[in-house]
C-alpha cells in the first residue's frame, strides 16, 4: 500500500483547468519529485493534497483512508508536513517560537490550563522547547535560536522552514521548492539532507523542485506535469532524457517540435542543465527503487517504532517496470 | 548586575509604585479618573487580544463594552444600596459572560471577511447592538439610567480604584501566560500567515473565534467596571456619537501602543482615559479654562490622531519602541533597543 494514493485529482479556477487527471503514487521512504515548467500546476497539486484547495474532482487516499475533504489543520495533525514557495512561518517572533508553533497539533494541553500556566503545561512547554532545540541543532541553525525570523536570509529562512515542518512530526513531508535562493554548493547540501532526514525521521517525501541536480540526486521517482496534466513518470534517469519532458521544458508542444529545436543554443542549454551530473556518477549513487527503501529501513530500526521499520523492510520492489 | 543599576531600578519600582498606589489617594477627582484609566487599560488589553494578536481588527469594541455596562447595571439594579457583595459579584461574571457571547456571535459572522470589510462588519455591529438593545427601555430604566451601587467595602474611590487595578492586574497575567501559551502562539501564527497556521495544524476557525470570544469578554468586564464608578448607567453613554467616539478611541489605544504589545497598550490606555482629565487640569492651571471649554470636544481626540499618524508613519511598534526595552531593562535585563532579538515582548508591524 502506498502511503499517498492520489487518484484523478482535477481542479478548475474559472476558465482555468489549473489540474486534471492527476494520479500519482508515493511509496514509504521515498523521495518523489514532481517537475514541470511554471504554472504547470505543481503547487496547486500540493494545495488540494494539503487541503488548502477543494478539488472538484477525485481523491487523496492516505494509507488507504479517503481524506481528500478532511481541512489541512487536520491534515497537519494526522501526519502531513509541508513548506511553502514563499515561507510559511511566523515573521515577528523568534525561531524558537516559531518550532514551538509548529508543535501545536502535538501539544495536548488545554487553552485554560496553559493560561493558567498548570504544571503538566508548564512540563510540556519545557518539552517543545527542547524539542525545538534538538532540532534547530540537527540543522546547524542553533546560532539564530531567538533571532527574529523577519531578519534571516532566505537560505536560512528555507531552511528554518523545514524545521518547522519537521517539528509538526510529519509522516508525509511535501518540499516545495525547497532549493529556491540556494546556491550550487547548498541545494548539494539540502539534497544529502534530505537524504538523511528521511534515514532519521523515516519520512517519505513529495518534492517540488526546479533545479534539476538535486531531483536527480535525492528522488527515487519523478513526476512531470505540463499545463495541469502528467506528461510523464519515471526515474529520474529516465525522465532526464525523455523528449516530451524536454520539449515541455523548451516551450514546445510536441516532441515533433523537439526534432525542429534540437539544433539550437537552448536545446544545448537545457541538455547541459539536464545532464549536469554525470549519468556514470549517478548510477553509482542511485540503487534501484527496492535498495533505496530498504537501506533506511536498516539504519532507522532503532530510533522510529519497530512496526514502521518492518513494514518498511516486508514491502517487496514496487514498480520497476511502470513508465 | 552593578549596584548603581540595582538602585536606579529599584527606586523607578518604587517611584511606579508610588505614582500607582499613592498618588490616586491624594484627591477625589484623582481616584476617579485613575479608575477610568484602569478600565481603559483592561479594554486596551481586550482589544490586543484581538487586534494585536490575532489581527482581526474590531471597531465594535464599544458594543461589548457598552454591553458589559448595561448587564452590570441590570443585574445589579436591585435597589439596595449598598449592594451585595454576592449581586455585585455575579453582576460581573454577566458582563464576562454576556461580552463572550455577543463577540462569539460576532466572530463567527466575521470569520470568512478580513481587512477593510472586518473593520465595517464589527463598526456596523457596535453601532446596532448599542442603538438596538439600549434603546429598550426595560434594560435603560425607561430612558432615565439605572442605578448600579458599590457594595460596602468598595464604596470608596480610592477602594474602588484598587479594585479596578487588582482585576486590570489579573487581565494582565492573563494576557502574559495566553501568549506564553499555545494558544496565544495559533493566535499570533494566524494573525501573520493563515497557511502556514494551518500547516502547523493550527485550527485558525477555531482560535479566531476563541480570540473573539476572550476579547468580549473582557471588553464587558470593563463596562461593568465603568459602570459601577459613577454608579449610574445612562445609555446616552454608549450610543450615537459618543459610542462612536468610544469605539475609535479604542483602536487609537491598540495601535498608539503597539499592536501585540502589553506594556505599550497599558501606558497609551491610561493616558488616553485620563487625557480629558490632564487636559482639564492643565488649563485650569494655566488660566486658559474659557480657551479649553470650547475646545473640550475635540482636543483630545485631535491629540489621539496626531499620536496615531505618528504612530503609522514612524514607528510601527507604537510605544513599544520604548515601553519595550524600559519594562526589559526594569526586569533585570541590559537595556537595549533592539529587543526584537532578545525574544520576550511580542512586538509586530501595524502596517503589516
Amino acid at each position: 500500500m502506498s502511503v499517498l494514493e492520489i487518484r484523478d485529482l482535477g481542479i478548475r479556477f474559472g476558465g482555468l483547468q489549473a489540474l486534471q487527471d492527476f494520479s500519482i503514487d508515493v511509496g514509504e521512504w521515498e523521495i518523489v519529485g514532481l517537475i514541470g515548467p511554471n504554472g504547470a500546476g505543481k503547487t496547486t497539486a500540493f494545495n488540494c493534497i494539503t487541503g488548502f484547495y477543494k478539488p472538484d474532482t477525485g481523491s487523496v487516499l492516505y494509507r488507504g483512508e479517503d481524506i481528500t475533504r478532511m481541512p489541512p489543520h487536520k491534515k497537519a495533525s494526522i501526519g502531513f508536513g509541508r513548506t511553502f514557495q514563499n515561507i510559511g512561518m511566523v515573521k515577528g517572533t523568534t525561531a524558537l517560537e516559531n518550532l514551538k508553533t509548529a508543535q501545536h497539533a502535538k501539544t495536548s494541553y488545554d487553552t485554560a490550563s496553559g493560561i493558567l500556566g498548570s504544571p503538566a503545561s508548564r512540563a510540556e512547554e519545557r518539552q517543545l522547547a527542547e524539542k525545538a532545540d534538538a532540532i534547530l541543532e540537527l540543522l546547524g541553525l542553533s546560532d539564530v535560536r531567538d533571532k527574529r525570523v523577519g531578519g534571516l536570509s532566505y537560505g536560512t529562512l528555507k531552511l528554518l522552514e523545514l524545521g518547522c515542518a519537521l517539528a509538526t512530526d510529519p509522516d508525509v513531508l511535501l518540499l516545495d521548492e525547497p532549493s529556491s535562493g540556494m546556491g550550487p554548493d547548498e541545494s548539494d547540501q539540502l539534497g544529502e539532507r534530505l537524504l538523511a532526514l528521511r534515514k532519521e525521521f523515516g519520512l517519505t517525501m513529495l518534492l517540488i523542485e526546479h533545479h534539476v541536480p538535486l531531483v536527480l540526486n535525492v528522488c527515487d521517482y519523478v513526476y512531470v506535469l505540463n499545463f495541469g496534466r502528467l506528461l510523464a513518470e519515471g526515474e529520474p534517469s529516465v525522465i532526464q532524457t525523455h523528449p516530451e519532458v524536454v520539449a515541455a521544458y523548451l516551450g514546445g508542444e510536441a516532441p515533433e517540435a523537439l526534432a525542429a529545436t534540437h539544433e539550437t543554443d537552448d536545446d544545448a542549454d537545457l541538455d547541459a542543465q539536464l545532464h549536469h551530473d554525470a549519468p556514470a556518477k549517478q548510477a553509482a549513487k542511485k540503487a534501484p527503487r527496492a535498495a533505496v527503501k530498504k537501506a533506511p529501513a536498516k539504519k532507522a530500526a532503532a530510533k522510529k517504532a519497530p512496526a514502521k521499520a518492518a513494514k518498511a523492510a516486508k514491502k517487496a520492489s514496487p514498480r520497476k517496470g511502470t513508465s | 548586575m552593578r549596584a548603581p543599576g540595582l538602585a536606579l531600578r529599584g527606586l523607578i519600582w518604587v517611584g511606579l509604585g508610588v505614582l500607582v498606589f499613592w498618588v490616586p489617594s491624594l484627591t477625589e477627582p484623582l481616584a476617579y479618573n485613575a479608575t477610568i484609566g484602569a478600565y481603559f487599560a483592561v479594554v486596551g488589553l481586550s482589544m490586543n487580544i484581538l487586534v494585536g494578536y490575532t489581527g482581526q481588527l474590531s471597531l465594535g469594541q464599544q458594543g461589548f463594552f457598552g454591553l458589559g455596562a448595561l448587564v452590570a447595571a441590570n443585574v445589579a439594579n436591585t435597589g439596595v444600596n449598598p449592594a451585595e457583595p454576592l449581586t455585585f459579584a455575579f453582576s460581573l461574571i454577566c458582563t464576562v459572560l454576556i461580552g463572550a457571547a455577543f463577540a462569539l456571535i460576532l466572530g463567527l459572522v466575521a470569520l470568512r471577511i478580513t481587512g477593510l470589510y472586518l473593520a465595517l462588519l464589527t463598526l456596523v455591529f457596535g453601532v446596532a447592538v448599542t442603538s438596538s438593545i439600549f434603546g429598550i427601555g426595560a434594560f435603560n430604566g425607561n430612558d432615565a439610567g439605572l442605578k448600579a451601587n458599590r457594595p460596602d467595602f468598595l464604596v470608596g474611590g480610592m477602594r474602588f480604584y484598587l479594585f479596578c487595578v487588582a482585576i486590570l492586574a489579573l487581565v494582565f497575567y492573563i494576557d502574559r501566560r495566553l501568549v506564553a501559551s499555545k494558544a496565544g502562539r495559533a493566535m499570533l501564527a494566524t494573525k501573520e500567515n493563515e497557511r502556514a497556521a494551518e500547516a502547523f495544524g493550527i485550527n485558525v476557525v477555531g482560535t479566531k473565534l476563541l480570540a473573539f470570544s476572550l476579547s468580549g469578554a473582557v471588553a464587558g468586564l470593563a463596562g461593568g467596571l465603568a459602570v459601577f464608578l459613577p454608579q449610574t448607567f445612562s445609555q446616552k453613554d454608549y450610543v450615537g456619537a459618543i459610542g462612536f467616539n468610544l469605539a475609535l478611541t479604542f483602536v487609537v489605544i491598540a495601535v498608539v501602543g503597539g499592536l501585540g504589545n502589553r506594556v505599550g497598550v497599558v501606558v497609551a490606555s491610561v493616558f488616553f482615559g485620563l487625557l480629558p482629565y490632564l487636559l482639564d487640569s492643565f488649563f485650569n492651571w494655566a488660566g486658559w479654562h474659557d480657551f479649553y471649554t470650547n475646545r473640550k470636544n475635540f482636543l483630545p481626540g485631535l491629540i489621539g490622531a496626531v499620536l496615531l499618524l505618528d504612530t503609522v508613519v514612524r514607528r510601527p511598534n507604537g510605544l513599544g519602541f520604548i515601553t519595550t526595552p524600559i519594562s526589559r531593562w526594569l526586569t533585570g535585563h541590559r537595556f537595549t533597543f533592539h529587543g526584537d532579538e532578545a525574544g520576550g515582548e511580542v512586538a509586530a508591524d501595524v502596517r503589516a
